[in-house]
């Protein structure tokens, strides 16, 4: 008897001390995430994915609309060449004309010149890097091929072609191709895009992977 | 229920009170006060914990969701640009600052390396490494989350809300890299359930007090039969077998008392039977005693006479005479003593007792024995003593003790009295062997040998258990000892 009114007395004290106050927690998951509406419209920008500090994906939405502030200057990957404006010297195809904004959206090859030359002032400010080799002249760019859907009719793939060396290139460089030319072709997320290089090409990768 | 005891009960000799009932540390009231203590506090402890566990877990996730719910709206209409512009995000921050539900909070936004917050410092202490980790986890869809944190005592609550943002118009959310924190303490919500702890301590102090009356009354129902049937048992064992327990009920305790009232009528009829066959037995040998006493005195007046006649008969005829006469007078003896003995155990001897003094009653009673003789006796007596005693009866303890020192111990024998406090002790030790150990315990039983081969004692084997008798009456004692350096001493303890 004076051993069960000890387990009683047991209980009520564990009962009673693991119960007071107000406990800390692990971190719980409450729902999704909020949709903030990004400025400007989507028509009038264009996405870029630079790296931020941790390495993680840092998407930075430049202004092409007719209100659009002069660009500003930006600077590659090595830092070596000097800071340009990547407004003229795209080559004819590639200027970003603020007079001819696009119809539904930018071309690819113009948002894909537009990340190679790097982020600006401000966005290395908030931390955006890039890991793209620098341009070593202004023509560089990154060809975009639409190439449809794959074979199942399913997953939208898409094709670049790029004028450097892509396998060496690190698997953030990647990415962030494959995301600004996904965003910029308004593909979803699991479309499989290629890179190929002269050296070759890299297996299809995806942004949300 | 109550003991009842019969009036025409024979009494024990001693009259002896119920002893007073001890305080049991660990009895059974304590026992079922405890027990139902115990109930009750198991009782409302658990459930004041129960209570209190879903309470305050109702009160702390109302208060989460609330917040969660509030911070999500409040950051699903922000409006930012890509990199943020901190001013602006600012100005945002602290319009939500103040729109915390359920109170304010402090708000802290991060993207790459820019740090806005609502208040004066760019991050929070309080937001964990772990939070900061699960809001910006690089999944294609992210998660909010909350935490709760206690920082110096302070309980708060960190929520994280990434922000997501739309690729195009009908495309997919896609992370902005952005992250909102929300840190809001948790003061007011630890307040209540402090007072719910209160509360629930100050309900079950009163139910404890509560469960004390149950279990007094329990404890009463129980140990009330229990004390009657405690005093039942005292009273028989004083001799009062007449002792019956009213038993009403039908619980074991009820049980108890009628099994006790039949165990106890048992008893007494035996006692009875065992108490009127003694009684014959002392009745027929008084009867005995008084039948021979006639023709005894007859004897002995016609032994006399034969007696003082002897010297003129012949040596066998004279010696024969004597001889005859000799037993005539011992046997005369014995049916005295028995006699005497017959009236001690009918109860009709009486004490006449006088105050006198005791150092004289001794020394007559050795004048009258003729036991002068220091070399026989030596008489130790502190002189004044004034007792109330029954002087013949008296005597008869002094003679019997030295009669029986002299015939059994050796001379000399020594008879001290004094008084000690208020009691008068006679001692009388001899120089003999002392007494048998294993006889000690029988010497003032009735014809008790203490020598087996010796079978004809001079003495009638009654005056040992006429002295304690007599000292009996007398209210004393006399007990039998041997000395440390040999011999036999007896002592006469009575009241003065």
């Amino acid at each position: 008897m004076r051993r069960r009114a000890a387990a009683a007395a047991a209980v009520l004290l564990a009962l009673a001390a693991g119960g007071c106050g107000i406990r800390e927690t692990d971190v719980v998951e409450a729902g999704g995430a909020a949709t903030v509406v990004v400025q400007p419209v989507p028509e009038e920008r264009m996405t870029l994915y630079f790296l931020g500090p941790d390495g993680g994906m840092l998407p930075v939405v430049r202004d092409v609309g007719p209100h659009a502030p002069s660009p500003s200057p930006t600077r590659t990957a090595d830092g070596s060449g000097t800071d340009r404006t990547p407004y003229d010297g795209f080559g004819p195809e590639y200027e970003i004309s603020t007079g001819a904004p696009a119809h539904g959206r930018i071309p690819t090859g113009k948002v894909l010149a537009a990340l190679l030359a790097g982020p600006t002032e401000a966005e290395r400010a908030a931390g955006a890097t890039t890991a793209l080799p620098g341009a070593a002249d202004w023509t560089t760019h990154v060809e975009a091929a639409r190439a449809g859907t794959d074979p199942a009719g399913s997953v939208p793939v898409l094709g670049l072609r790029a004028p450097f060396p892509v396998r060496d290139l690190p698997e953030t460089a990647v990415r962030q191709l494959v995301c600004t030319a996904a965003h910029a072709e308004h593909l979803a997320d699991r479309a499989e895009v290629t890179l190929t290089g002269p050296d070759g090409t890299l297996p299809a990768g995806r942004c949300d992977d | 229920m109550r003991t009842r005891t019969g009036k025409g009960a024979p009494s024990g000799r001693r009259r002896g009170r119920a002893p007073r009932l001890r305080p049991h540390p660990f009895g059974l009231r304590t026992r079922l006060v405890l027990a139902f203590l115990l109930v009750a506090a198991v009782g409302c402890g658990t459930t004041a914990a129960l209570t209190y566990r879903a309470a305050r877990n109702a009160i702390l996730e109302q208060a989460q969701n609330t917040a969660v719910s509030a911070f999500r709206e409040q950051v699903d209409a922000l409006y930012v640009s890509l990199p943020v512009d901190p001013e602006s995000l600012r100005t945002d921050l602290l319009r939500i600052a103040r729109q915390g539900k359920p109170r304010p909070w402090r708000v802290y936004a991060e993207y790459g390396t820019v740090r806005v917050s609502s208040t004066d410092r760019p991050t929070s202490t309080v937001i964990t490494p772990e939070l900061r980790a699960r809001a910006q986890a690089r999944d294609a869809t992210p998660h909010a989350g909350f935490q709760r944190v206690v920082k110096n005592g302070t309980p708060y609550l960190t929520i994280a809300v990434p922000a997501v943002f739309l690729t195009h118009v009908e495309g997919t959310a896609r992370p902005t890299g952005l992250v909102l924190y929300a840190v809001m303490e948790l003061n007011e919500e630890e307040a209540g359930i402090e007072a719910m702890v209160t509360a629930a301590r100050d309900g079950a102090l009163p139910a404890l007090a509560v469960a004390l009356v149950p279990a007094l009354l329990a404890a009463r129902g129980v140990l009330r039969p229990v004390r009657e049937l405690r005093h039942a048992a005292h009273s028989m064992g004083r001799g009062r077998l007449d002792t019956r327990i009213h038993a009403k009920g039908s619980d074991e305790l009820a049980d108890l008392a009628r099994t006790f009232n039949e165990s106890a009528a048992a008893l007494e009829r035996s006692v009875a039977e065992l108490r009127s066959a003694e009684a014959r037995a002392r009745r027929f040998a008084s009867d005995v005693s008084h039948e021979l006493r006639t023709p005894l005195t007859g004897m002995l007046a016609v032994t006399e006479v034969l007696d003082e006649d002897a010297g003129s008969l012949d040596s066998d005829t004279a010696r024969a005479v004597r001889l005859i006469s000799a037993e005539t007078g011992k046997l005369a003896v014995l049916v005295e003593d028995l006699m005497e003995i017959s009236r001690f155990d009918a109860r009709a001897a009486e004490l006449h007792t006088d105050e006198v003094d005791a150092a004289d009653c001794v020394r007559k009673t050795l004048q009258h024995r003729r036991w002068t003789d220091p070399a026989q006796v030596v008489p130790h007596l502190t002189e004044g003593i004034r007792a109330r005693l029954d002087p013949r009866r008296f005597d008869v303890v002094v003679a019997n003790l030295v009669g029986n020192a002299l015939r059994h111990g050796e001379a000399p024998v020594t008879v001290r009295l004094y008084a000690e406090g208020d009691v008068l002790v006679t001692e009388v030790s001899d120089r003999g062997p002392g007494i048998d150990p294993e006889v000690l315990p029988h010497v003032f039983d009735r014809f008790y040998k203490a020598d087996r081969a010796r079978t004809r004692s001079e003495g009638s084997g009654l005056g040992l258990a006429i002295t304690l008798e007599n000292v009996r009456l007398h209210g004393g004692t006399v007990t039998a000892a041997n000395l440390p350096g040999g011999g036999a001493v007896f002592t006469v303890r009575t009241p003065l």
